[in-house]
């Protein structure tokens, strides 16, 4: 789903020793209310090598911490698992979007307003450390 | 001659015709359009609940900014009901985004629609924390409060579950929640149930028809 010719810009190429390359799009977030203590970072993620890689976690610092979720509808219930880990086999792609896979910012240090980019750090295991900036936007 | 003259004219007459003959029946058509386009009945986007009766009471519940809960008060307005929690990093976010878009969009027929959330996690939603956190999406929306107990009972009327899941390390935990949203119409009967992810636009074609 491309949405912007702005949002098209926050693609990020890396490749790293280990010959990973994950290209990273559609970076947004959700302006958090000032009183809330959560909010969600969504990435669309292309694994472009021919080697498996995995998402191991992710991290800001306008979070105090950051997980993998996923939000689970079942039998009418919403629920969120934490995901430890994403496994991207050659050639996949991981849409994360609302409702669904989401990296959830816990403790949230600064409420996240429109037309800012907030940094996010993705870690994988074959493409290391991956710096996303994620652009703000009421969608 | 008579016959001459009737000789010379069908030509020139025809063709100035035909426009007139194509623009009646475009015209025709358009009608035909226009009438079944007024007598199909509208299509809402969420479930449409048959012969519900009036939406269970909540009494028991508070605005977070202060005062009952009474539905009965809200008579004439769409009343949106949404079970939420303001520690709910995704989906109640964006349930409440689309709502706020879809009232926004309605202009000053908007404020005919009171748009509500009950927390279901009384414990850390407080009243302040609540009304600060609803009003971000919309100045208009109302934080609803009650003690677990009491917003159990609500919920259950409304057919909704929740429930606290294991909390982390650090002590912060999730609910598990129905997250759908109900819209209550202008008569006081519960009528429809949108499940997550309705579009805003969807939302505010059918909050128009539901105000009438």
């Amino acid at each position: 789903m491309r949405r912007s010719p702005a949002l098209l810009g926050v693609i990020l190429l890396a490749s790293c020793a280990g010959g990973g390359t994950i290209e990273i799009s559609d970076a947004w977030a959700r302006p958090s209310p000032e009183v809330a203590d959560t909010a969600a970072f969504y990435v669309s993620l292309v694994n472009q090598s021919d080697v498996d890689d995995v998402l191991l976690g992710a991290e800001s610092d306008r979070c105090a911490d950051a997980q993998l979720h996923e939000s689970v509808m079942e039998e009418g219930t919403m629920s969120m698992s934490h995901l430890p880990s994403i496994v991207l086999t050659a050639g996949s792609d991981l849409e994360m979007a609302p409702a669904g896979i989401h990296v959830m910012c816990m403790g949230v240090t600064e409420p996240l307003t429109v037309g800012e980019s907030v940094s996010v750090t993705l870690t994988f295991e074959q493409s290391g450390d991956l710096t996303v900036s994620v652009p703000v936007e009421d969608r | 001659m008579t016959v001459l003259s009737s000789d010379i004219e069908p030509r020139p007459r025809g063709r100035r015709r035909w426009p007139y003959l194509v623009a009646a029946a475009l015209a025709g058509i358009g009608l035909g359009l226009l009438a079944l386009a007024l007598l199909r009945p509208h299509v809402y986007a969420g479930a449409v609940l048959q012969s519900s009766g009036p939406a269970p009471p909540m009494t028991e519940l508070s605005y977070a900014d202060g005062g009952e809960v009474d539905l009965a008060a809200l008579r004439g307005d769409v009343v949106l009901v949404y079970f939420g929690y303001t520690h709910c990093p995704d989906v109640c976010p964006t349930m409440l985004s689309s709502v706020a878009r879809a009232v926004g969009g309605l202009g000053a027929e908007g404020e005919r629609v009171t748009t509500m959330m009950v927390t279901v996690d009384p414990e850390r939603d407080t009243p302040d924390l609540l009304a600060g956190y609803v009003a971000h999406f919309d100045d208009g929306f109302r934080g609803v409060w009650g003690s677990e107990d009491d917003v159990r009972s609500v919920a259950t009327r409304y057919g909704v579950i929740f429930e606290h899941d294991e909390p982390g390390a650090d002590g912060s935990y999730l609910v598990s929640h129905t997250a759908s949203l109900m819209a209550i119409d202008p008569e006081g009967a519960l009528r429809i149930v949108y499940p997550v992810g309705v579009t805003a636009d969807d939302l505010q074609r059918d909050l128009a028809e539901l105000l009438g």
